[in-house]
């Protein structure tokens, strides 16, 4: 199907144009070529990949460890009225404050460092994957786990059989939710102070007034977030095939 | 009634096939696979309602009982007693002698809803136990339900009807001393209804274990049961043993006169 692009097609063509003829500054907005070029550049001499790499190695830490916790506690809340007892209240109350505001604080504790990019990041996903993985245990349907009692599950085969399973559309939810946060919290961490990453390469470029590395920096960061959300999407394919079946059973 | 519905290998496979006696005459059940029960003095109540009164009741090993009753009466109570998801508030239950604490050993169950796990596919919802060999025996209970083609599909898949029935090749495929039946038949319609009635007989004769049925179809417990137990307000209102050859037409007058007896009671 051609009929979708032609539109985008033809802005990037006037884009290009208009850049060309001087109707738009390259202050304002460099043309597609000048941001290709710069692609390329930048790719030879391996500073992109090295930036991009850090980059994504942040957001991949940051979530390992944010969702990691939120996971668990989740589950651990989720499983056991007295951990949820102890614990919900607290994180309930936690959750409200919006993690982009205490980055002041954040750089008093933490300093400008790879830390405090890690704490912001981990702090962000935490919640959403806590909330969905607790919610996500407790809506497991307790028919089901009284039809695991009456076939005598273990704790482990009950755990892996119908509660994690039964769970696992929410867990998924908070998943996607969390990779955004990730995303939208490592841009504003590289972007306040960094000394590597993407973000340190668009504010390096600002000062310069390359804005077409500026712009393929924001491309990079649109284009990582739709890698991460279609890294998701298979997650959820692989994970909840079952949810889909009604779709699938005609082709299998 | 769909057939080749295959043998469930409750003996040894050199037995061969079943002999099903025509005639209609029934095939003696295997009392030492059947669970003996013993309620005594068993009641419960939630809150301040109490649902079952102190209660006492045998019954014997590979007997087939059946429990009817108005909603409210107490019966699924009774059977979560039995089952050891509930536990009575006074009294004990005992299985072959041996009080219960715990969900009962050798007793499975199955629900008005199948219960089965929407992820699992159809033979790993047979197999939920594992264990060694399951696979092997979770396709020859499916065999024995007639829907060995269905195992690899998800149960989301399947009707009703379909997905009851893997819910009995489940409980069955444990070889359990005691099956109990929470209404498994109750959202069926009257022609599924019916198909399972006798698959749920033939492999009850098959496999002699003791069955317990709740059902607040009267009909259903005379045609299945050798015995019917009436629950009202929370005690036995009536006891009656039925004792007529299998399987029964409901238009035989023995059977239908039964039918009046025991929902005269109901009413009352």
């Amino acid at each position: 199907m051609i009929v979708p692009w032609l539109l985008p097609a033809a802005l990037l063509i006037v884009w290009q144009i208009g850049a060309e003829v001087g109707w738009i500054t390259m202050r304002t907005l460099p043309p597609p070529l000048s941001i290709l070029t710069a692609a390329i550049s930048l790719c030879r001499t391996g500073e992109l990949e090295r930036q991009v790499l850090i980059s994504c190695q942040r957001a991949a830490l940051g979530f390992l460890v944010g969702g990691g916790l939120g996971f668990g506690l989740g589950l651990l809340t989720g499983l056991s009225r007295p951990v949820e007892l102890v614990l919900d209240t607290s994180l309930q109350m936690l959750r409200n404050v919006p993690h982009l505001a205490i980055i002041p604080m954040v750089i008093l504790w933490f300093g400008i460092g790879e830390s405090a990019k890690l704490f912001l990041i981990a702090l962000g996903v935490f919640f959403p994957i806590y909330l969905n993985t607790f919610h996500g245990v407790r809506m497991v349907e307790t028919s089901l786990i009284e039809m695991g009692r009456i076939y005598r599950l273990g704790p482990w085969a009950m755990f892996r059989r119908v509660i994690l399973p039964g769970a696992m559309p929410s867990i998924l939810i908070g998943v996607r939710y969390g990779l955004g946060i990730t995303w939208l919290t490592l841009i504003v961490a590289e972007t306040i102070s960094s000394s590597s990453g993407i973000g340190y390469m668009t504010m390096n470029a600002r000062e310069f007034l390359e804005t077409n590395i500026v712009l393929l920096g924001i491309l990079i960061y649109a284009l990582l977030g739709k890698l991460a959300d279609m890294a998701t999407r298979w997650l959820e394919h692989r994970l909840l095939a079952w949810h889909h079946n009604f779709q699938t059973e005609a082709e299998a | 009634m769909q057939n080749d519905l295959g043998l469930f290998a409750f003996r040894p496979p050199e037995g061969g096939p079943l002999e099903r006696k025509s005639g209609g005459g029934p095939i003696a059940p295997h009392p030492g696979n059947g669970t003996h029960l013993t309620l005594r003095g068993v009641s419960k109540g939630f809150g301040d309602r109490i649902v079952l009164k102190p209660l006492d009741l045998t019954i014997e090993a590979g007997n087939f009982v059946g429990i009817v009753g108005r909603s409210g009466g107490g019966k699924s109570t009774m059977l979560r007693l039995v089952s050891g998801l509930t536990a009575p508030d006074t009294g004990t239950v005992l299985h072959n002698g041996a009080k219960l604490s715990g969900i009962a050993p050798r007793t499975t169950m199955m629900f008005q809803d199948a219960r089965l796990l929407p992820w699992q596919r159809v033979l790993s919802n047979v197999g939920i136990t594992r264990g060694s060999g399951w696979e092997e025996k979770s396709r020859e209970a499916l065999r024995a339900v007639g829907l060995e083609d269905r195992a690899k599909d998800w149960p989301a898949v399947l009707s009703c009807g379909q997905r009851q029935r893997v819910a009995l090749a489940r409980a069955l495929v444990a070889h359990p001393h005691l099956l109990l039946l929470d209404e498994p038949l109750g959202a069926l319609d009257a022609l599924t209804r019916g198909e399972m009635q006798r698959l749920i007989e033939r492999l009850w004769q098959e496999g002699g274990f003791t069955t317990i049925l709740v059902t607040h179809d009267v009909a259903e417990a005379v045609a299945l049961a050798d015995r019917v137990i009436v629950l009202r307000d929370g005690l036995i209102a009536l006891d009656r043993a039925i004792d007529l050859p299998r399987p029964r037409k409901r238009t035989d007058p023995e059977v239908t006169s039964l039918e009046t007896e025991i929902l005269d009671q109901i009413l009352t």
